[in-house]
């Protein structure tokens, strides 16, 4: 009797079982593969609308119009980053924004609202109910155990038995003889098969949702505020300036031709060489021309660029030590009539002008056929057209040789530069006149007054504004300590500082300070 | 007659099925958020140095302040940042987009510029991102410097912006994209 009973029990409890699975893999069926796609399935891969949907649920969602969402609903909706992807959360408020509707959803364990509005075409529809732990079978079968134990071998041993009953039935056939019973249970077993089979298929197709967490803090009162007053502007001198330009290339052939043989000197003014590479020259009508090349100015030095090395080795020689820079252009670019060239820095920045031929006002040198425009003293540098000449053999590489036109122009102004100095040299002001000097220096820069005095001289200026940079830096600095004293004051036994960037404040460290407030 | 039918659509349908199938499963490109399971919580706990406060600021003249913010979440989180406007002079013009003043943002812990002078339009415009994938109970240090362009006009002289940093961290790899100007939070 108890035996009947037990019977009875598992045999009911099989039906349930079966009923439940076969419920499962139909709704499973229907909603993956549903053409009209109405309902979607898909397993929920993170934790942040539970208890509603635990993670590793799966989430029957229904397709609905947006306009048919209501506050409070879970929602699914397209990632805007991917729209593959999607994302689960629950509709806290829906508002209209420049004739647009926009829904705001939040995760139930989120503190604050998501950052991202989500718009009508996004939704994908609406949660209406969840079972859980389904996630989990679902991206088992994505692996290869489960794949292999759920869709493989279902298959395989519906494919063996189905043969294996074509062979029966076709001696059976032979035989003509049928054997009923044998048949039931044949396709009871296959049946089983089938709905593991379609089981594994249906949790194969299903696609993962998104609830993802977030958090966000504002922190209000940042404040930046201006000088009262702000100190006088102070030039900073170029380092780097356009020397010479070389833009009429002499029309009988013996300096190669317009096409290739323009070119530019540069010099570097300062104590220290200046890396080039990704500065830039801009002509008049915008053309750049990109230093390419990772190649550096010495201290003091020269360097020198053309469309084609051939303006070096055919046409013009270059002193040891000059370095030449392909612009790798070609067809003409530096207009004779009239032009202008800007250098700039890596940063485009620009680093320094100059014009000739009125293209810009007040520039009118004119260095036509074979001659060059250059500073008249090298480097010198204030902005002004009276800062050049016209040199009638122009000379890449080396100081200029200033033509008869303006040289008494330089020599006044050496002069007073002879004065300015405090201390002059010893030799200098015994043994030769500043006049003399001078006049040497202009007439045969490179066997006159020495290399280095020249470097010294013109050193000068570059220490003056040193020491205004080093002032203008002390005002920040001091601003800079006065607030890192103010903020850091971190408590005893923190970590040690982080590592620093190379401007970093030295007297800043990286402590956390506990009890820092944070306005949600 | 019909058994051998029905058995022989039987292997037909499998077959297909299961061909269809183990090719998906061979050239799918899944990620590691598709089958990965999160739980936890992501969440901002303390920050250092904040709000930042930058005073006598010089046209041409950089300066720089430290902050920290520490990651107290119990999931890897993304964190990213935005400003928005609060009071004051405006450092940035939407209706004419000049902005008045850049920034730039080192972070100890990648050891890298994030931002290498920018305009500050670009932090109240969008979002940026400034640290991947970070672990629970993380302090993340950063150096902001600001510069005003030199060629900003007298009337900024004296000035004071207020404005409100809103930090967000999300769970790490999240479907989200944050675009769009913070301002409007």
């Amino acid at each position: 009797m108890l035996k009947k009973k037990l019977k009875k029990v598992v045999s009911i409890f099989q039906w349930l079982l079966t009923v439940v699975l076969v419920s499962v893999v139909l709704l499973l069926i229907f909603t993956t593969f549903n053409p009209i796609k109405s309902f979607q399935v898909l397993r929920v891969m993170s934790g942040s609308m539970e208890p509603a949907i635990k993670v590793g649920s799966v989430a029957f969602v229904q397709k609905v119009k947006p306009k048919a969402l209501k506050k409070g609903e879970i929602i699914t909706y397209a990632s805007a980053e991917d729209p593959n992807m999607s994302v689960t959360h629950r509709l806290v408020a829906i508002e209209e924004k420049e004739g647009k509707t926009v829904f705001i959803t939040k995760g139930d364990v989120n503190n604050t609202e998501d950052i991202t509005e989500v718009s009508s075409s996004q939704i994908k529809g609406r949660v209406i109910f969840s079972l859980p732990f389904l996630g989990y079978l679902s991206v088992w079968v994505r692996k290869p155990l489960g794949f292999g134990l759920l869709v493989i071998l279902p298959a395989f041993l519906i494919i063996i038995s189905e043969i294996l009953n074509i062979k029966k039935a076709i001696e059976k056939e032979v035989e003509k003889k049928y054997a009923k019973p044998e048949k039931q249970q044949k396709s009871e077993s296959i049946g089983s098969l089938l709905i593991f089979f379609l089981l594994g298929i249906s949790l194969f197709q299903i696609k993962p949702t998104n609830a993802y967490f977030s958090d966000v803090i504002v922190i209000e009162g940042n404040t930046f505020s201006m000088a009262d007053v702000w100190p006088p502007p102070t030039p900073t001198p170029a380092s780097v300036v356009i020397n010479e330009v070389y833009y009429d290339v002499k029309d009988d052939d013996t300096r190669g031709t317009e096409n290739k043989n323009e070119w530019i000197e540069l010099y570097n003014n300062s104590n220290n060489p200046v890396n080039l590479k990704d500065w830039s020259l801009v002509e008049g009508a915008g053309t750049v021309k990109n230093i390419n090349p990772n190649v550096s100015i010495p201290a003091k030095g020269f360097i020198v660029l053309s469309h084609d090395h051939s303006t070096w080795s055919l046409y013009w020689s270059l002193p040891s030590g000059v370095s030449s820079i392909n612009l790798t252009g070609s067809g003409e670019w530096l207009n004779n009539g009239g032009d202008k060239l800007i250098l700039k820095n890596d940063k485009e920045e620009e680093v320094d002008l100059v014009a000739w031929g009125s293209y810009v006002p007040g520039w009118n040198l004119n260095a036509n056929d074979g001659k060059s425009i250059a500073r008249k003293i090298k480097g010198v540098d204030t902005d002004s057209p009276d800062d050049w000449g016209v040199l009638d053999n122009p000379n890449p590489g080396t100081n200029p040789h200033p033509s008869e036109e303006y040289k008494e122009e330089v020599e006044s102004v050496s002069a007073e530069e002879e004065l300015a100095l405090e201390e002059p040299t010893q030799e200098s002001s015994e043994v030769v006149p500043e006049d003399e000097v001078v006049t040497e220096e202009v007439n045969e820069p490179t066997t006159g007054q020495s290399e280095e005095e020249q470097e010294e001289d013109k050193g000068q200026p570059d220490a003056n504004q040193d020491a205004k940079q080093e002032e203008e830096q002390t005002v920040d600095n001091e601003d800079s300590s006065e607030n890192s004293d103010r903020q850091n004051q971190p408590p005893a036994g923190e970590p040690p500082s982080q590592p620093q960037p190379e401007e970093q404040d030295q007297n800043q460290t990286f402590l956390p300070e506990e009890g820092s407030e944070i306005n949600e | 007659m019909r058994k051998i039918l029905l058995s022989i659509l039987t292997i037909g349908f499998v077959a297909i099925v299961a061909i269809g199938a183990t090719v998906a499963y061979f050239s799918a490109t899944s990620t590691v958020l598709e089958n990965t399971f999160a739980s936890g919580n992501v969440t901002l706990g303390e920050v250092w140095n904040l709000p930042l406060t930058f005073g006598n600021l010089i046209p041409g003249i950089e300066q720089s302040r430290d902050a920290a913010i520490k990651y107290t979440g119990t999931t890897p989180a993304d964190i990213y940042i935005g400003m928005a406007n609060q009071s004051g002079y405006a450092w940035y013009d939407p209706s004419t987009n000049i902005s008045k003043m850049e920034f730039a943002i080192w972070s100890a812990e990648d050891g890298i510029w994030l931002v290498n002078w920018s305009p500050v339009k670009n932090i109240l415009a969008d979002w940026i991102k400034v640290a991947s994938n970070v672990n629970p109970n993380t302090w993340r240090h950063y150096t902001v410097k600001v510069r005003v362009y030199p060629d900003v006009g007298e009337e900024a002289e004296g000035q004071t912006n207020v404005s409100k940093l809103i930090i967000h961290a999300v769970q790490a790899g999240a479907p989200v994209q944050l675009t769009g100007a913070p301002w409007q939070q």
